[in-house]
């Protein structure tokens, strides 16, 4: 386990430095900072241009730019925001806590769905419950979530009057407005998930039930709810975990729609509105933190797979 | 392919042997097999059937649009369905009906622009990854890991701001982001493919590396491809239709579906079709090549017990 430790840690490292480079590149070298910073087709003269630059700092080399600019990321400086007065690291951390709560909150959700719908359409196979978990799941793995989210809107929202269409409280005000302003924009950020996972669930307990240990469980006399929880379940939810892992990457990039939607003060508006308004150091700090987040998260995810799962120890195939 | 160069072969006593080989039903009937074989799986059927409609409709917009997409009537702005607007009209008076038709023209030139590319360079390079290995291997799959480490319609969303607003610019942002998943599966089908005896005999008989890669690999894992062809083009629609969502897509007056909705949106409470419309068509779009996705690895699986 140490060595794989080790080796995970080090792969995540490799995998750090590439998106550090990767964000850089992409904002400093195949865009144009001060284009984007005045705007795109706004006309810009020479001397505009050059001073701009050099009060930035990118009349430098451009390896000096990165070490500088990496380097301060490194100790939590990710800049001044070029359209506020304020910091691009005080930005995010005021925004973090609501994408954070946002997708903990749904992909909890998805699983509680998945398991249970998942587990109740394998059991029973070829009934009505099971053509109708396919074709649910099959719905909500198609339907776009920004759709899925006007539809709730309109309907529960506006139509029925049943709950906030927008706005958020903050968890510190009140822990049951803000879970109230916290229901539509879970259900959207859910539903692809919970039907990715029901249909896992369903293919897992299936492969499950076939199993030798569990005919010796059942001719053990043990009862088929005990067999479904000790016995397929809890060797289900293992690989389950690393779906959930290679998920977290799609979960922020559908953060970023449903906040939109929602008008959640998260990292994915704070993204959304940088690039609106053309301010490069808060596009370039939220992509980097959003992605040493994803990074993080899968390397602390794989740790944990591999800590349940030893064959799974290997990092490329 | 290898029964006809045997058959080319001089000096094999080719009558008996030709005998003793299976006999090729050809092409066509193989092809028309399959197709009967394929009312077995109705998500297949369901799903060709809706794109065959969307992407019809769209190729005869100009025929079947009643309105221009652009034509602007002032008087008729966000009005309902109607005899003179089947769909409505938008906040600027357009015709829905017509900018969903020409908005489909958009939408697939786009994605199938994008898809083609991310499958080219996907390809090349899973190929590389899975047969030749050892350096090539690591560095392209640090590559596709770094790429996989941002969210894929976050870093969309990073180029399309970089490179400005343009057709090509989303092309570019869509395609980037899709590489990864046909360089992994395409590596994987190399990487079994590549110790199938068949492969070792063409190596052993001195067929380059380019020959084994494309008749050897590549039409061997065209099953696989054609499946991670149809998600891809889901997907791709999806983020399409998010970036547009978002501000950042097809810039106007071009009409797209995710654009529409976009536009529509801060209507919601008085001209709900205005966006509710154009997200429909979407779903259905994405539904289909999703449907049309899992029914081919259905229908495939079974002709796949070969290597596996």
């Amino acid at each position: 386990m140490l060595a794989y430790l080790v080796r995970r840690v080090g792969h995540a490292i490799i995998v750090l430095f590439g998106v550090t480079l990767v964000t850089f590149l992409l904002t400093r070298v195949v865009g144009n900072p001060v284009q984007l910073m005045f705007g795109q087709g706004t006309a810009v003269t020479p001397q505009q241009v050059a001073r701009t630059r050099a009060s930035l700092g990118l009349n430098k080399p451009l390896v000096l730019q990165y070490l500088t600019w990496a380097g301060h990321a490194l100790t939590g400086n990710l800049g001044r925001s070029f359209t506020e007065p304020r910091t691009v690291a005080s930005d995010i951390a005021s925004a973090a806590p609501v994408t954070i709560e946002l997708t903990i909150l749904a992909i909890v959700l998805a699983v509680l769905i998945g398991v249970s719908v998942g587990t109740l359409a394998a059991v029973r196979k070829g009934s009505a419950v099971d053509t109708a978990s396919a074709g649910a799941s099959s719905l909500a793995l198609a339907v776009p979530n920004f759709w899925l989210g006007l539809i709730l809107i309109y309907v529960i929202g506006l139509k029925l009057g049943w709950l906030p269409v927008s706005g958020f409280t903050p968890i510190t005000a009140s822990l049951g407005d803000n879970l109230r302003d916290m229901v539509l924009p879970v259900l959207t950020l859910s539903a692809f998930y919970a039907g990715s996972y029901t249909r896992y669930v369903r293919s897992l307990v299936l492969a499950g039930l076939s199993q030798d240990y569990v005919r010796a469980a059942e001719a053990k006399g043990i009862s088929r709810a005990r067999v479904l929880r000790h016995h397929v379940l809890r060797n289900a939810l293992i690989p389950l975990l690393t779906v959930i892992g290679l998920d977290v990457a799609g979960l922020m990039g559908g953060a970023v729609v449903t906040e939109v939607i929602f008008s959640l003060p998260g990292v994915g508006s704070l993204l959304e509105n940088a690039i609106l308004t053309g301010d490069v150091p808060t596009v370039e700090g939220t992509i980097l933190v959003i992605a040493v987040g994803v990074v993080v998260l899968n390397m602390v995810l794989d740790l944990l797979y591999g800590y349940l799962h030893p064959q799974a120890r290997v990092i490329y195939d | 392919m290898t029964e006809v160069s045997l058959r080319d072969e001089p000096g094999l006593p080719s009558a008996q042997l030709r005998e003793t080989l299976p006999e090729d039903p050809g092409r066509a009937l193989r092809i028309a097999r399959k197709a009967r074989n394929a009312f077995a799986y109705p998500r297949l059927v369901v799903g060709s059937t809706i794109l065959v409609i969307l992407v019809g409709s769209s190729v005869l917009a100009p025929v079947l649009a009643t309105q221009s997409p652009d034509a602007i009537h002032p008087l008729a702005r966000l009005q309902g369905p109607s005899a003179r607007f089947l769909l409505g009209t938008d906040a600027l008076g357009r015709d829905q009906l017509s900018r969903i038709l020409y908005g489909g023209q958009v939408t697939f030139i786009v994605v199938a622009a994008a898809v083609l590319v991310a499958a080219s360079i996907g390809t090349a390079l899973g190929l590389a990854s899975g047969y030749l290995r050892g350096w090539i291997d690591t560095q392209v799959m640090r590559l596709m890991d770094g790429l996989l480490s941002f969210p894929s319609l976050i870093l969309a969303m990073t180029i399309a701001f970089v490179l400005g607003p343009s057709v090509l610019t989303i092309v570019v942002a869509l395609s980037v982001i899709q590489v990864p998943s046909f360089a992994r599966v395409v590596r994987s089908q190399a990487l079994a493919l590549g110790k199938a005896e068949f492969v070792e005999a063409a190596r052993a008989s001195g067929t380059s590396t380019v020959r084994i890669l494309y008749r050897h690999l590549l039409v061997n894992m065209s099953d696989v491809l054609l499946v991670q062809l149809s998600i891809a083009a889901g997907q791709t629609i999806l983020t399409e239709a998010s970036l547009s969502f978002l501000g950042l897509g097809v810039p106007p007056p071009a009409p797209s579906w995710g654009g529409m909705l976009h536009d529509g949106y801060p209507y919601l409470q008085f001209a709900p079709w205005a966006s509710i419309i154009p997200g429909a068509v979407i779903f259905l779009a994405v539904l289909a090549f999703n449907l049309v996705g899992d029914g081919l690895r259905d229908l495939l699986d079974t002709n796949r017990q070969r290597f596996v």
